[in-house]
């Protein structure tokens, strides 16, 4: 019993040797707690197509990537494309729609048909705030494009 | 002991919740070792490992006041950070041959800087002790690898913490434990190692 600890300690040793936990995300855990919405009410992830398909699926092979975000009074659709990301708001209104990313956001406006767009997107943590035209400010979840 | 650390983590997630980033440094200072382990558990590319983990950190930092149970923060972490390697596993179009040991290992620098700094320390032989334990790690069933990397977090993770990082029962953890401990004393044996230091 022992010997199981004094072995499972060393182990634990060496990976903080050679495996240890990347600094950079210190910073980044420090930016997602500045980043929290606070004013928002959270719009959670109700589909992903990334966990519909099967393992055969690859990434950025040209079929898009389908989203759904829902929160009490509003519906967001998403489709990603490699850098660039299609959007729908429902109940389909024209409004601001940010998108937020680790290092700043980028503002795109929806259409009466409460459809926007985005491009030029690189990788890293993802999400959309809206403010409906009635109701409280919207901010989906999280995601990683 | 057990009860003052859960009753601890209920705290700081409350007190992170309300704006205190102390606080949330303080989660991030206990969990951080917790999410790196599950994720790099899952994912042998080790930057796949590190979006995974901030993805984690992202959706936990979204989700500090809308956790049911405070107190397991670290659950809903480890099992957070399991979800989103999955993803990525299942997305990557590199399925995961999971048998093949060379696949599955770490692409850890053998020259990494800590130990070319142990080297040049003259601490050759713990040094080369750590590389063949390491080693031996690898050559690890796929279940052992994955429970004794998720268990080797610093600081170490309770049970009910590794269970949410391996998605199985919390009971057989203890049994599964010493047997993976074993096979590994076994396998760092045969490589003819001298015993551990101290």
């Amino acid at each position: 019993m022992d010997d199981d600890f004094a072995l499972e300690n060393e182990l634990r040793a060496i990976a903080n040797l050679l495996d240890p936990v990347p600094t950079e995300l210190f910073e980044d855990a420090m930016v997602a707690f500045r980043m929290r919405a606070l004013d928002a009410e959270l719009a959670l992830l109700a589909f992903d197509s990334w966990d519909a398909h099967a393992a055969t699926r690859v990434r950025g092979a040209g079929v898009p990537r389908l989203l759904t975000f829902r929160a009490a009074e509003v519906e967001l659709e998403l489709e990603v494309s490699g850098p660039r990301l299609l959007g729908r708001l429902l109940p389909a209104e024209e409004t601001d729609v940010r998108v937020q990313r680790r290092d700043g956001e980028h503002l795109v406006r929806s259409d009466a048909l409460g459809r926007f767009a985005a491009d030029s997107l690189t990788p890293g943590p993802l999400r959309l705030h809206v403010v409906p035209r009635a109701g409280t400010p919207v901010v989906t979840s999280w995601i990683r494009v | 002991m057990e009860d003052s650390a859960l009753d601890d983590t209920a705290a700081l997630v409350k007190a992170a919740a309300g704006g205190d980033a102390d606080a949330w440094r303080g989660l991030y200072q206990r969990f951080s070792g917790l999410v790196w382990a599950v994720s790099r558990a899952y994912l042998p590319v080790a930057a796949d490992a590190q979006d995974v983990a901030q993805t984690t950190w992202f959706r936990f930092a979204e989700h500090l006041t809308r956790l049911r149970d405070p107190e397991r923060a670290g659950a809903w972490l480890a099992a957070t950070a399991k979800n989103e390697a999955l993803r990525v596993i299942r997305t990557s179009g590199r399925a995961i041959p999971v048998s093949d040991v060379a696949l599955i290992g770490f692409d850890v620098d053998e020259r990494s800087p800590e130990l070319l700094l142990l080297e040049a320390e003259e601490e050759i032989e713990e040094a080369e002790r750590a590389q063949q334990v390491w080693d031996a790690f690898q050559e690890l069933s796929e279940r052992c690898r994955l429970l004794l990397r998720v268990l080797i977090a610093e600081p170490r993770p309770s049970y009910q913490e590794v269970a949410s990082g391996l998605g199985i029962a919390v009971g057989s953890i203890g049994p599964m434990r010493g047997r993976c401990l074993k096979r590994l004393g076994t396998l760092v044996e045969r490589r003819g190692v001298s015993g551990r230091p101290e």
